[in-house]
């Protein structure tokens, strides 16, 4: 029958010395046993603690993955329009909403910063609703609809 | 007493039944369930026959894996900039295919922001080979700075040639994207207008690429 100290043991040749000591005559031998029973059970202490300090660190580091791929980066769009009397930033971001993203003007020059998400958005500036023009200061995207655009690329 | 045949109880009886009440059913819950996975923002904003459309185009990237907002996008902004249906469904029929291509170049563990960057690289006329080769040489990381400053290089008008050779030489040195985007904005005159303020500053042009500020169009 097995002894139930022999759990302890990962070493299989650890755990027959340990149970040969345990039923030896003389309380020397015995108290090797226990020493031994002893360092396994400090080792596999160790052990559990090593595994769990891994498992955090590996959810830390997938957490951080996922926290980094969702993030959200400042971006600020600005254009040059004195006449204008209302600007709007109209892309990919905003389902290309005409009025989702309004401008505020600074002495002509209209500005409005957005939150994106790492990737590629295409997007045009509309001019007191009608009129649309690309930002000149942005590469220039490929034209579906014959409207002037422009892309951004939002990188970490 | 009278017998019918088959008898009431009859499983013929049952199951014909059955069907009647079933099948009609079954379509209903179908078309139903069709309907209710129809994305709202087409049907607040596009014709009817247009949602439907795209509707399907979107089911068709969905049954395999490809991203379909990218397609929404596409539509919307078709309708933003007063496009007909003939043209908004073109467009997103056409974006479909560039992403299946994305998909089959860039595998199967590729981004919705890479294979969007894939697809606009290929509209800008770049080869599905250059996509596949960039995967080769950026494997397991993202993808869709350098395709995207591919795409933006040629519709810059940057030669197909020179545009590769540029990102394939940075690719292979394992450029970072902060890297990638100032050679766009070096090549194409752009300062990247709109891009994050984290981003470190972009180095002076080159002399004899300047490009002004220009005023808005009329």
């Amino acid at each position: 029958m097995a002894d139930p100290s022999d759990d302890l043991h990962h070493d299989p040749l650890l755990a027959a010395v340990s149970r040969e000591l345990r039923t030896a005559p003389g309380p020397a031998l015995r108290s090797v046993a226990r020493a031994l029973d002893a360092l396994s059970r400090e080792r596999r202490r160790r052990w559990l603690a090593a595994s769990a300090a891994a498992a955090v660190v590996l959810l830390g580091i997938a957490l951080d993955l996922r926290i980094r791929a969702r993030a959200t980066l400042p971006v600020e769009f600005s254009v040059r329009s004195p006449a204008s009397h209302a600007v709007t930033v109209v892309g990919d971001f905003n389902d290309w909403n005409r009025a989702a993203a309004p401008l505020t003007r600074h002495d002509g020059e209209w500005t409005v910063t957005l939150k994106l998400r790492p990737g590629r958005y295409r997007y045009a500036f509309l001019l007191d609703g009608s009129r649309w023009t690309a930002d000149h200061r942005s590469p220039s995207a490929d034209n579906d609809f014959d409207i002037p655009t422009s892309v951004i690329t939002v990188a970490n | 007493m009278t017998s019918t045949f088959p008898p009431r109880s009859s499983p013929l009886r049952t199951d014909r039944g059955f069907s009647r009440i079933a099948l009609p059913l079954a379509a209903l819950l179908v078309g139903a369930s069709q309907l209710s996975a129809q994305d709202p923002r087409l049907a607040a904003r596009l014709p009817h026959g247009t949602a439907l459309a795209i509707q399907a185009l979107m089911d068709s990237a969905g049954r395999q894996g490809l991203p379909t907002d990218p397609l929404v996008q596409k539509a919307l902004e078709g309708q933003s900039k007063g496009a007909d249906s003939a043209q908004i469904i073109a467009a997103v029929h056409g974006l479909l295919t560039r992403l299946e291509t994305g998909r089959a170049e860039l595998g199967p563990n590729a981004s919705e922001a890479d294979l969007v960057a894939a697809a606009a690289a290929l509209r800008a006329g770049a080869s599905s080979a250059s996509l596949h080769a960039l995967r080769l040489l950026r494997p397991n990381q993202p993808l869709f700075v350098p395709l995207s400053v591919l795409a933006d290089l040629m519709t810059e008008g940057i030669p197909a040639d020179r545009a590769w050779d540029s990102v394939r030489e940075m690719a292979s040195s394992g450029a970072s994207d902060a890297a990638f985007l100032s050679l766009r904005d070096r090549m194409t005159g752009t300062s990247g207008g709109g891009t994050s303020p984290r981003l470190p500053p972009v180095p002076e042009r080159p002399p004899g690429n300047q490009r002004p500020d220009r005023p808005e169009q009329p």
